[in-house]
Order: C-alpha cells, then structure tokens, then sequence
C-alpha cells in the first residue's frame, strides 16, 4: 500500500500542533482554582479568636466565582462577598474583586514573606494608574 | 455710457489703500500663525529630547539591575544583594526625580511593576527570568511612547 508522503507530513504537522496546544493549554494555571476549596488568612494575621487591624481571611468560591472577604474592623470581624472575574493583558493574567485586579502567584515555603508556610500564595495588585502604590497580599492556609 | 478718467482715479485711490492694509494683514496673520506652530513644534521637539533623555536613564538604570546577578543567576545571591539594592536606589530615583516630568500612563505601570518585581527577585519570590521579563516591557513602553510621541508630532506638521 502507497502512501502519500505529503498526507503523512500533513498528518504529523497536524499532530504536533494538537499535542503542543494541548502541552500549552495543560501548563496554563486557572489562578482561581489555585485558590478555591481553601480558607486563605493574611500571613500575620492575630491568633484564632482574637483580630487586630489588618486582619483579613479570604474564602475563593469557583461557582459562582467570588470570595468572602472577612476583614477584622475596630475590634470585630466584618464579612463581605465580591465577586470575581478573570482578567488578562499583555501576557499577564489573574483575577478582580473588589475593583482591583490582582496577579497570583504561589510561593515557596522558603520565601521569607512565606514564614514558613507551605501553602503560600503572593496577590499583587496591578498598578490601575491613578496611585503609585500597588497592594501585596501573603496568604496562607 | 463711458466712466470719466476722474472716476477712475477716484476708484483706484480708494482700492490701493484697502488693498495695501488687506496683503498687510494677511501678511500678518501668516507670519504670526507660522510663528505659532514653529514655536509649538519646537516645544513638541524638546519634550521629545527630554524623554528620549528620561527614557535613557531608565534604560541605564534597568540595564545595570539586570547585570547585578553574576551570571544571570536564577535566584539572588547574598554576594549581589548590596550592588543590587545601590542599583535599586537608582531606579527608584528615576521614578520619582526623572519620570514625572515626561510622564506617561503605559510608561509608569510598567516602571511600578518592574519595581514591584525587582523587590520580589530580591526577597527570592521571584526568579531572574521574571525580572528580565519586567525589564523588557518597561523598555518596549517606553520606545511605544516615543514612536507615539513622534507619530503625533508628525500628525501635527
């Protein structure tokens, strides 16, 4: 049996280009499926039962996607829900609440800002153009 | 019927003079209009020479950053961190001394985050790669801004 030897280049391109797609598809990480499933407490935060100024615990739901932000305010613990979009620019990507847009990225326990934590997660805030300061979140479970 | 030449001398001392005050004015108001854009350009000029020169120092500033790492090593050394943070202070002196005098939007956010990244690579949460990447796109924004600048300056002419 003859085959063409141009259906069979076509037929290799055409599988290498599926199987790259699907390799680059695989390593692109959801930053929100990162996070679900998970109570997230701002590293630092003051111990269980007590809340200071600054304290913050996140709770990332997938469906519907948005979290629960409790944040500690004057002396008490305040919960608010927000919900989450995804964004990406420039080959960057993440999520938004709250109105800002956040880049996440999950940091070794190593890291100093990680004290220790095995499940650390970095969110910066990308810069929006009206302040100069962006805003970085360490959490951890 | 056939105009007297009186009348006609009449009608020509009358034109000359309106005539003469008219090529005057237009006169006038092409030499201030040209004189207005040659000024407006020659601004436009030394905004764009200032922020090629702005836009140098950043680059400068980025570039010995960069090279602080021998090796362009994956992670910050302990050896590097001292000429690195030096070449930080510099940085950050071009963001704020430098930058604000030419400001632009894209330009900005791409100096915050690849501020934002270089303090990261220095606290090891993020790898060299990274911040060659920053620095990259802080470059690309500032050559989109002048090829925008210039653009515009050529609308203008």
């Amino acid at each position: 049996m003859l085959v063409n030897p141009i259906i069979m280049l076509r037929t290799s391109l055409l599988l290498l280009t599926i199987s790259t797609s699907v390799s680059l598809f695989a390593q692109a990480k959801d930053p929100l499926a990162e996070l679900v499933g998970q109570q997230w407490s701002i590293i630092g935060n003051s111990a269980e039962g007590t809340c200071k100024a600054g304290d913050a615990v996140y709770t990332f739901q997938a469906k519907p996607a948005q979290v629960v932000v409790k944040e500690c305010a004057g002396g008490a613990w305040k919960s608010r829900t927000e919900a989450i979009t995804p964004w990406s620019a420039d080959g960057k990507s993440g999520i938004a609440f709250g109105g800002a847009k956040y880049e996440v990225k999950t940091l070794p326990a190593t890291a100093p800002a990680c004290k220790g934590n095995g499940n650390c997660v970095r969110l910066v805030t990308v810069p929006d153009g009206k302040t100069d300061a962006t805003r970085t979140l360490y959490l951890a479970h | 019927m056939e105009q007297t030449p009186k009348k006609d001398g009449y009608l020509s001392k009358a034109v000359t003079p309106i005539l003469t005050v008219l090529g005057i004015s237009v006169g006038a108001w092409q030499f201030t209009s040209q004189m207005s854009h040659e000024s407006k350009m020659e601004f436009s000029r030394s905004m764009y020479n200032k922020k090629l020169q702005a836009y140098e120092q950043v680059g400068k500033a980025v570039g010995d950053l960069l090279v602080v790492p021998h090796d362009e090593q994956l992670w910050i050394s302990a050896g590097d961190t001292l000429a690195f943070d030096s070449c930080l202070e510099k940085f950050r002196t071009c963001y704020w001394g430098v930058l604000p005098l030419v400001e632009d939007k894209n330009v900005e956010v791409a100096m915050i985050q690849f501020k934002d990244m270089a303090r990261f690579y220095r606290r090891g949460e993020n790898d060299y790669h990274d911040l060659a990447r920053e620095g990259m796109s802080l470059m690309n924004a500032c050559n989109r801004s002048l090829e925008q600048h210039w653009q515009k300056k050529k609308k203008d002419e």
